[in-house]
């Protein structure tokens, strides 16, 4: 269609502002790139990894990292006590890490969001009940539920995205109730129900776009917690089972070595950190981008701070 | 004026008659207890007339118009649309009412999706009610219709926030009247806009339904503007009506002590006349309609108000032709 | 600049070619384009002028309160002729804010502490800048109320702002902003937020209280039927300008700007409903970049070539300014009768 041409154009023109803003943003961009690091390092595990994580070499065990003595550069961050290189299991760690992460906030937000549309639009009494269940399930201890529920069905990966999504809805539930709940307000979404749209239309339309960037930042803050609760939950051995890799179960394997091969639960926890921190700093800069009053002030900010860069620098020329 | 005066020959093309609307209070579990925003309200619009809706805030003028646009739940009486009640449509019945029912809202920044173009704000109505053959179709339409209230043709493909306050009000203007409705309820559809522009908006308003015949609800707190616009004009005070009446009428010969203190309360954008003009100031608040008092609602405002005011509510009565007050003491 | 009266007192405050600029990430955007402006102890003016003319903007650069994204670009606000935009006076500017200059905002709701009782926030600005103790504050803050017009001030003193009506709410506000003895109210659309038979009331108040206290008042509003009442003086902005300055019966009767005509045509008033009302085409220019010329130009019906240089704000009459190459000049023709009309009509 002819009409669509402009409308082309000035999303491009819009990302491209968006993608310069963020690179202005050195913080998030390390987010960004961080984050980007990881899923690339999750899809391509096996062409990336120097080794097979699960292969053990009993002549090499608890080698240190190539940079100490007694490493070498086979073994870049040494190996474990069965001699598996640490490399290769923090690199298919992120497979773990990632697919948990992705799944949860998928099968959370789904139901979440659901719960939330459905409570926020029909209001009432429906909205009365959904959230007295959120409120129920929110003061229920999580992490006795999850114990609960392994124990029962027995640990496997299936089993931990379930759980941590049954945990972690409702906050996708209360964040979506809070923006259909503005947005039903707003004069737009009232003119569409008097214009005569049925609710599925002022759903689809008017509604679901505003809810975009708040769940956006929402799902990178709670992909954050989940890779937490991953790491935590196979830590405790109720999570990714050997002889599959992940984070949390290598720092909970490495422990008991941690005073003869720190580079056991060090490297690990530090990818579980840095992942945690990545996704962080992209998701306050996404905050800050989602509010147009925010986007500018930190705009003006940033050229005040430039402005005073370039004087100081003249003033400094002047005055050598 | 230069409408053309409403046709009275017709049965009015809407009439409310002893509308009550209550809303629920926050709190209490076990006894829901509610306020009165509207106890007992009647008027009629006649087909090609402007009533104005005047009031104060917490006066219920907002509540009749989501009450006639269904909005909001009567609690008790009836809004007969051509004859017909329409509190108990439902479904698809109460969808094509909304076809001849529409709306002007009061912020044009918020009333328009500023995700969507031109185009499809003011073509949605056309198309959720089937009135569009096809896209093109839905083009030709909306280009017309920004004609008619006076936007350019490039103004289709573009969104709203290139549009100023003004224009943005146009363009709800045109969606309004995309499905050629027989009532718009303008709810401070001029308010948030600047004087120069509510201008060219009263004006616009005022062409359109030379040309389409609709009638209006015209809700605002601006006695000024409601009087260049309105044929008849209803004044609210604590849910109630407390006078209504031909506009010459209201404004010349106002015969409620409410609507008289409210029309001197009006600044007039004048020094000499402003500084010379007698204020009727009767201080106090409207009451609480949680607990509304017995009798009349501006008792406890009214110099005038005696014991038979403050005990027996004061029933709407014609003093002359088509104008009636709520009051025991009319003045 | 503006004519000063008495070379040896300055003014109490001075508004000299104040620009200020706010940096969006569509590029600067000019709100304030030299604007001055001149306020004599005692007296009320009125800044009048429509959405996005700058008149707020000018008010809260008085009260230091422009921030990110916007900052002052340029020019300088004096109080008795010392500077406030000059980092080094941040120590005095701070001082005379809120105690020599009081501030009404539009919204009482958002500028009073919800949690706090009425009283308190009074005393707290009394015992901040007046050093008073608490018991003498709160016996001062009874007073106030009692001045603006609070019944009952004894009792009312303890309630929170939740529990009084949004004029009452204004009244505080008012009382908290006259607390110290201000030289100076900036009143910011002080009764937009009200209904008519509260805002004549309030405007009432702020009238009584700038004869008996001698207080000089700032309105900033939209509403020319408040301003005609209360003001002495109105200065009307447009597009981040000032294009004329006049005594009020002057401005009314005889508006010299075609933009000051066009507003007064276009108002609709309750004391004369005529067959139609009258706007002015088109809208105000984008302040992202904004015309060379007058300001006024696109929409004017008499600009030429003439007004493509900027006008500069000239001396049109005994205290009167325009920024227009043509004062006086009935810039909607088949109207002049109208204004002229009203004008005999007084006389």
């Amino acid at each position: 269609m002819s009409d669509a041409a402009p409308g082309r154009a000035r999303r491009g023109a819009a990302i491209l502002a968006l993608a310069a803003e963020l690179a202005r943003d050195r913080l998030a961009l390390a987010g960004l790139l961080g984050l980007v690091l990881v899923v690339v390092a999750a899809i391509f595990a096996p062409l990336l990894a120097p080794y097979d994580p699960a292969a053990q070499t009993v002549l090499a065990r608890l080698r240190p990292p190539a940079w100490l003595a007694g490493g070498d550069w086979s073994h870049p961050l040494g190996t474990d006590h069965l001699g598996r290189d640490v490399l290769s299991r923090v690199i298919h760690g992120a497979r773990a890490t990632m697919l948990i992460g992705v799944g949860v906030v998928a099968l959370a937000g789904t139901f979440g969001v659901a719960v939330g549309l459905l409570a926020g639009y029909v209001g009432g009494r429906v909205d009365g009940v959904l959230m007295r269940v959120v409120d129920v399930q929110i003061s229920f201890p999580g992490i006795l539920l999850i114990l609960l529920i392994v124990s029962v069905l027995g640990p496997s990966t299936t089993t931990i995205v379930v759980v941590l999504a049954a945990t972690n809805w409702m906050v996708f539930a209360r964040v979506t109730r809070g923006a259909v709940l503005s947005a039903r307000r707003s004069g737009y979404v009232e003119a569409a129900q008097i214009a005569g749209c049925r609710d599925g239309r002022v759903i689809v339309r008017h509604i679901l776009p505003n809810l975009v960037s708040p769940l956006s930042t929402l799902a990178i803050l709670e992909f954050t917690n989940v890779v937490l609760a991953e790491a935590a939950i196979s830590f405790l051995g109720l999570g990714v089972q050997p002889p599959a890799t992940s984070w949390g179960l290598d720092v909970a394997s490495g422990r008991d070595y941690v005073f003869v091969a720190w580079w056991l639960v060090t490297f690990p926890g530090l990818a579980i950190m840095a992942t945690v921190l990545c996704a962080n700093l992209l998701a306050s800069w996404l905050r800050v981008t989602a509010d147009p009053q925010e986007r500018e002030k930190r705009f003006a900010r940033a050229l005040a701070a430039r402005r005073g860069r370039a004087r100081a620098s003249r003033e400094g020329e002047r005055t050598p | 004026m230069s409408v053309p005066p409403p046709d009275s020959t017709d049965d009015p093309l809407l009439a409310v008659r002893d509308l009550a609307v209550r809303y629920p209070l926050p709190g209490g579990f076990w006894r829901r207890r509610s306020f009165e925003a509207l106890d007992g309200v009647g008027f009629e619009i006649a087909r090609g007339e402007t009533l104005g809706l005047v009031g104060e805030s917490g006066s219920g003028k907002t509540t009749i118009g989501r009450a006639v646009l269904r909005r909001v739940e009567a609690h008790r009486g009836e809004i007969l649309f051509r004859g017909r009640d329409v509190t108990r449509l439902r479904g698809e019945a109460l969808r094509r009412l909304r076809a001849d029912v529409q709306v002007v809202l009061q912020d044009p920044y918020s009333s328009l999706n500023p995700r969507m173009r031109v185009l499809d704000i003011v073509a949605e109505p056309l198309v959720v009610h089937g009135r569009a053959a096809s896209r093109e179709d839905a083009r030709a339409r909306v280009t017309e219709l920004l004609d008619l209230v006076g936007l350019p043709k490039d103004a289709v493909d573009r969104f709203p926030h290139a549009f100023s306050g003004g224009q943005r009000q146009r363009i709800g203007i045109a969606r309004a009247i995309a499905l050629e409705p027989a009532l718009i309820v303008a709810d401070e559809p001029v308010s948030a806009l600047d004087v120069s522009v509510q201008a060219q908006v009263v004006n616009l308003l005022q062409d359109l339904q030379a040309r389409l015949g609709a009638s209006y609800l015209f809700i605002s707190h601006d006695l000024a503007v409601v009087r260049h616009i309105a044929h008849r004009v209803a004044i609210l005070y604590g849910g109630r009506i407390v006078e209504i009446g031909p506009r010459d009428a209201i404004f010349e010969n106002p015969r409620h002590p409410y609507t008289q203190a409210l029309l001197s309360a009006v600044p007039i954008a004048d020094p000499v006349r402003q500084r010379a003009r007698r204020r009727l100031v009767h201080a106090g608040e409207p009451p609480d309609l949680a607990a509304p008092p017995p009798g009349c609602r501006y008792q406890a405002r009214c110099p005038l108000a005696d014991a038979r005011c403050r005990e027996v509510s004061p029933p709407l009565a014609a003093l002359a032709q088509d104008h009636a007050v709520a009051c025991w003491k009319p003045l | 600049m503006t004519a000063a009266l008495s070379p040896v007192e300055p003014p109490l405050l001075e508004i000299d070619a104040l620009s200020v600029t706010f940096d969006t990430r569509a590029g600067p955007v000019e709100a304030l384009r030299s604007v001055s402006l001149v306020v004599e102890a005692g007296e009320t003016l009125g800044l009048v002028g429509e959405s996005g003319c700058g008149k707020s903007v000018t008010a809260q650069a008085v009260m230091g309160l422009v921030d990110v994204p916007g900052r002052i670009s340029g020019g300088d606000v004096r109080w008795r002729g010392r500077s406030l935009v000059d980092p080094r006076n941040a120590r005095f500017a701070r001082s005379l804010r809120g105690r020599e200059i009081g501030m009404v905002f539009q919204d009482p709701m958002t500028s009073l502490n919800p949690l706090m009782p009425i009283g308190a926030q009074i005393g707290e600005v009394l015992t901040r800048h007046l050093g008073l103790t608490k018991a003498q504050a709160r016996a001062r803050a009874v007073d106030l109320l009692a001045a603006v017009g609070i019944g009952a001030p004894r009792t009312r003193v303890d309630l929170h702002p939740h529990e009084m009506s949004g004029g009452m709410r204004q009244r505080v506000m008012i009382a908290m902003a006259i607390a110290c003895e201000p030289a100076l109210v900036l009143a910011d659309e002080p009764t937009t937020a009200l209904d008519v038979t509260v805002q004549a009331q309030i405007l009432d108040l702020l009238a009584d209280l700038q004869q008996r206290l001698g207080i000089a008042i700032v309105l900033v509003s939209h509403d020319l039927g408040v301003v005609a009442g209360l003001c002495h003086r109105v200065a009307v902005m447009y597009a981040g300008q000032v294009v004329e300055s006049a005594g009020v019966e002057d401005l009314f009767a005889r508006p010299a700007h075609p933009y000051t005509q066009g507003l007064l045509r276009s108002a609709p008033r309750l004391d004369d409903a005529p067959e139609r009302l009258v706007g002015i085409e088109g809208a105000p220019p984008s302040l992202l970049d904004p015309p060379q010329g007058c300001g006024f130009l696109a929409r004017c019906p008499i600009g030429d070539a003439a007004c493509a240089v900027p006008p500069p704000a000239r001396p049109v009459g005994p205290g009167r300014l325009a920024a227009c190459v043509r004062p006086f000049t009935p810039a909607w023709g088949d109207d002049r009768s109208v204004i002229d009309e009203r004008a005999e009509a007084r006389r």
